[in-house]
């Protein structure tokens, strides 16, 4: 069996280079690595599925089409979350206007945070999720995504600045200021059953 | 980590949050790392209060994920495959003269290739460490090959041949069925020889295991025979839900949740009361890495649960975490380097 060893950033840029070729194989291999994840991000700014995946397709679409002209960007999974941001941005958008809203700004995304049911009994569980969730509901959309970009996908301040096209500093401050709202907005009490459940973990 | 220590000293809680090792930290610790932290602490011990509370909010910020299903992933990629890929070979408008030089030029070649073309039948794959690939078999039937495994097979199935793969690893197959009603003709049968087993299903989905001198068949759906390929003893007939093991010589047939079993496919791995020692041994299989223990009583325990292992990091990480171990990669020497905490 062969020893090679490729880490997965130089095996996905083997594969970029491929598909700009017009290689089937790499291009099904982006797929496969971004769909989910795409999906699921494009599942926060709106909850109708078709729509979500009619932006995939139309992204894949659009990418295999200009594919010899592309260029290599530096982080590949940026390059496509951020032109799957702007396709969904343009089709919402489109689809509001017919209610009386025409800014690509004015967007709505929404998370739901995921509190292992094992960890912590019903009601107790119920009572902290229903706290973080009244928090973070309370963001702006703004700062809900860099959260989630933050913390879900672990981009970092320069990769979530090149996604949802604003500047660095930018992205720090909106971080910042989601950050300071959530501590004041949840007990003392509330984070530090939450730190005991994540490390209570099941078998040890 | 550029970071002088004393610039840590007037850190606040939104300075560990923007810091890049401090996530890291939180999220996939390793040794450098925690002698990193630690350090600061000692320098710095009025920090202990933020340092925790940042950890609490990395820590509780876990969303929900909208899973798209392999079903619902499947066709969406059908459709941009036939959008894209499937179309594009240019189809031309070739008037009828020219249409019939091409026919004779084809002709010409396929002539003279077919000359050559024996040293071409074969087709192999081998899947790197760490990857998963998908493979459509001449039939259309699907393989899926974990890592460090291959498969080999002829380009072309004659109509009157036996359909054959020859797998070494771990391979998920679900094969296409064929024989509708009557006698079994031989382009209906397929068979999927590993080191010392043939495997013959008519139509059906299961998983091989074909290492470290153990063979595992388990069925999900359809009927399988499975015989050692070097004796005449008949051969075992195994019914959905059954795995059939083969070590130290003999045949053992027993029932397990097959599901669960395959579950490697879709990049999730479910453990019911596995000794640690499979699970290293699956690292050494999948990761290539040589796992180094300080200590064997760790290889003892068992473990119980799901986990995502789609990233190898976060995996270890899982693993490290639920037996309160370290899993350090040491990428030069390949060698994953195992301590108890």
């Amino acid at each position: 069996m062969q020893n090679l060893r490729l880490n997965p950033g130089e095996s996905e840029n083997l594969h970029w280079q491929s598909f700009k070729t017009g290689n089937p194989a790499s291009f099904e291999y982006l797929y496969q690595q971004y769909s989910a994840g795409l999906y699921n991000y494009g599942d926060k700014f709106s909850g109708d599925k078709d729509l979500i995946k009619e932006c995939i397709q139309e992204l894949f679409v659009q990418i295999w089409t200009k594919r010899s002209s592309i260029g290599n960007p530096e982080h590949i999974k940026n390059y496509l979350y951020k032109s799957f941001r702007n396709l969904i941005l343009k089709k919402t958008a489109q689809l509001q206007k017919n209610q009386g809203f025409d800014d690509l700004e004015n967007y709505g995304f929404n998370v739901s945070l995921n509190i292992e049911e094992a960890l912590i009994d019903g009601e107790r569980r119920k009572k902290i999720s229903g706290h973080l969730q009244e928090a973070i509901s309370k963001l702006t959309a703004r700062q809900k995504e860099a959260i989630f970009l933050r913390f879900y996908e672990q981009l970092s301040y320069e990769e979530i600045a090149e996604v949802m096209g604003i500047t660095v500093k930018a992205s720090y401050k909106i971080m910042a200021r989601s950050l300071s709202f959530l501590r004041d907005n949840l007990s003392k009490e509330d984070l530090l059953i939450l730190y005991m459940a994540f490390h209570m973990k099941l078998l040890n | 980590m550029k970071k002088q220590l004393t610039d840590y000293q007037s850190y606040t809680l939104e300075d560990l949050i923007n810091d890049e090792s401090f996530m890291v930290w939180v999220t996939q610790p390793n040794d450098e790392l925690d002698t990193h932290w630690s350090s600061i602490l000692e320098a710095y011990p009025g920090l202990a209060p933020i340092i925790q509370e940042g950890r609490e909010i990395i820590q509780s910020m876990r969303f929900e994920t909208e899973v798209l299903d392999a079903k619902e992933q499947k066709e969406l990629w059908n459709t941009i495959a036939a959008k894209t890929t499937l179309l594009d070979k240019p189809i031309k408008q070739i008037r009828l003269w020219s249409r019939y030089a091409a026919a004779a030029i084809l002709v010409g070649v396929l002539f003279a290739s077919g000359l050559f073309y024996s040293g071409f039948r074969q087709v192999t794959i081998q899947t790197p460490y760490g990857q998963l690939q998908n493979v459509t078999l001449p039939d259309g039937s699907l393989v899926t090959l974990n890592a460090n495994s291959n498969i080999r097979y002829d380009k072309k199935w004659g109509e009157n041949q036996i359909r054959e793969v020859w797998i070494e690893g771990e391979a998920f197959l679900k094969v296409n069925h064929l024989h509708k009603e009557g006698q079994v003709k031989n382009n209906q049968r397929f068979i999927v020889h590993t080191g010392v087993l043939d495997v013959e299903v008519l139509g059906t989905s299961f998983n091989v295991n074909d290492r470290r001198g153990r063979t595992a068949v388990a069925l999900l759906e359809g009927k399988v025979s499975l015989g050692l390929n070097t004796t005449r003893e008949k051969p075992i007939i195994m019914a959905p839900g059954d795995i059939v093991e083969y070590t130290g010589g003999k045949l053992n047939k027993k029932p397990v949740d097959v599901v669960e079993y395959a579950s490697w496919k879709d990049g999730k791995l479910y453990f019911r009361d596995v000794p640690v020692s499979r699970i290293f041994d699956y690292f050494e299989d999948i990761y290539g890495y040589k796992v180094k223990v300080d200590d064997p009583e760790i290889l003892k325990r068992r473990l119980s649960g799901t986990m995502s292992s789609k990233n190898e990091k976060v995996f270890f990480e899982t693993i490290a975490r639920t037996l309160n171990i370290s899993i350090t990669p040491d990428h030069d020497s390949h060698e994953l380097i195992i301590k108890s905490n």
